[in-house]
């Protein structure tokens, strides 16, 4: 069984990784996931816009201050992700992404959800 | 429980309200909020799911601060200056390489919103409000 901590590490990777891919190389993060770059530019834009906010959202639940603090940043990231599942599953549902991407990103989100609500686990 | 505290300075207060009115606006009414700001959503569908990821971003570097305080606060403050630095060199990158809108009127906007949110962190900072 995974630990509420390894959990949040996890978790905390997983924010760093995709945050700083989308932040750095917004481009190679759309072709990847099957977007094309070219014919949708403002989506770099707003990709790198969300890319810093899932960094530093990753840096704060890796690098708490308090016990308070680590209870809060795990509680937001129940509902950080269980969002992103929903706008996932939204895309998907409504066509804004391609049925392919819409699976990828609303399952990612599911296991990025998963592993927030085991983060809450307290050993 | 988190016991809430609303900002008591007033750019604290109007940066708590333009993160919750962002991320509201971006989750739940991305089409109009990106024509809002001379994009062409139904052109490029995609931005409209990024711009939900974004809003539910912004709405909890909002709930941060409202969560915070003391020296907690102050890092949700230093965390939201970061990423509004990072939206306005993101926006100059964006003109230079062409994906923000042709319209230099909103260009100029989208790359100073950036630094008005920076400018508003720092002086809540600055005037400690924690």
């Amino acid at each position: 069984m995974v630990s509420g901590l390894a959990a949040r590490r996890a978790l905390g990777v997983v924010r760093l990784v995709n945050g700083g891919l989308t932040l750095a190389a917004p481009r190679g993060f759309m072709r990847a996931v099957g977007i094309d770059p070219e014919s949708n530019r403002a989506a770099v834009w707003a990709l790198r816009m969300f890319g810093v906010r899932t960094v530093l959202l990753g840096l704060a639940l890796l690098t708490p201050r308090s016990e308070e603090e680590l209870d809060r940043t795990v509680r937001e990231a129940v509902y950080i992700h269980a969002s992103d599942t929903g706008a996932a599953l939204l895309a998907g549902l409504t066509g804004d992404l391609p049925r392919r991407t819409a699976t990828t990103a609303t399952l990612t989100s599911l296991l990025n959800t998963v592993l927030s609500v085991m983060a809450r686990r307290r050993p | 429980m988190t016991r809430l505290a609303l900002p008591a300075s007033v750019p604290g207060r109007v940066m708590l309200g333009v993160r919750f009115a962002c991320g509201a606006a971006s989750w739940f009414a991305p089409k109009s909020t990106m024509r809002l700001l001379g994009m062409e959503p139904d052109r490029a569908p995609e931005t409209i799911y990024v711009g939900r990821l974004f809003g539910t971003r912004d709405a909890v570097l909002g709930a941060g601060l409202l969560a915070a305080r003391g020296e907690a606060r102050r890092r949700w403050w230093l965390l939201g200056i970061a990423c509004d630095v990072s939206d306005a060199l993101a926006g100059i990158v964006g003109a230079r390489r062409n994906q923000l809108p042709k319209n230099a009127a909103v260009r100029t906007l989208l790359i100073s919103a950036g630094v008005v949110g920076a400018g508003l962190g720092a002086w809540a900072l600055a005037a400690e409000d924690l």
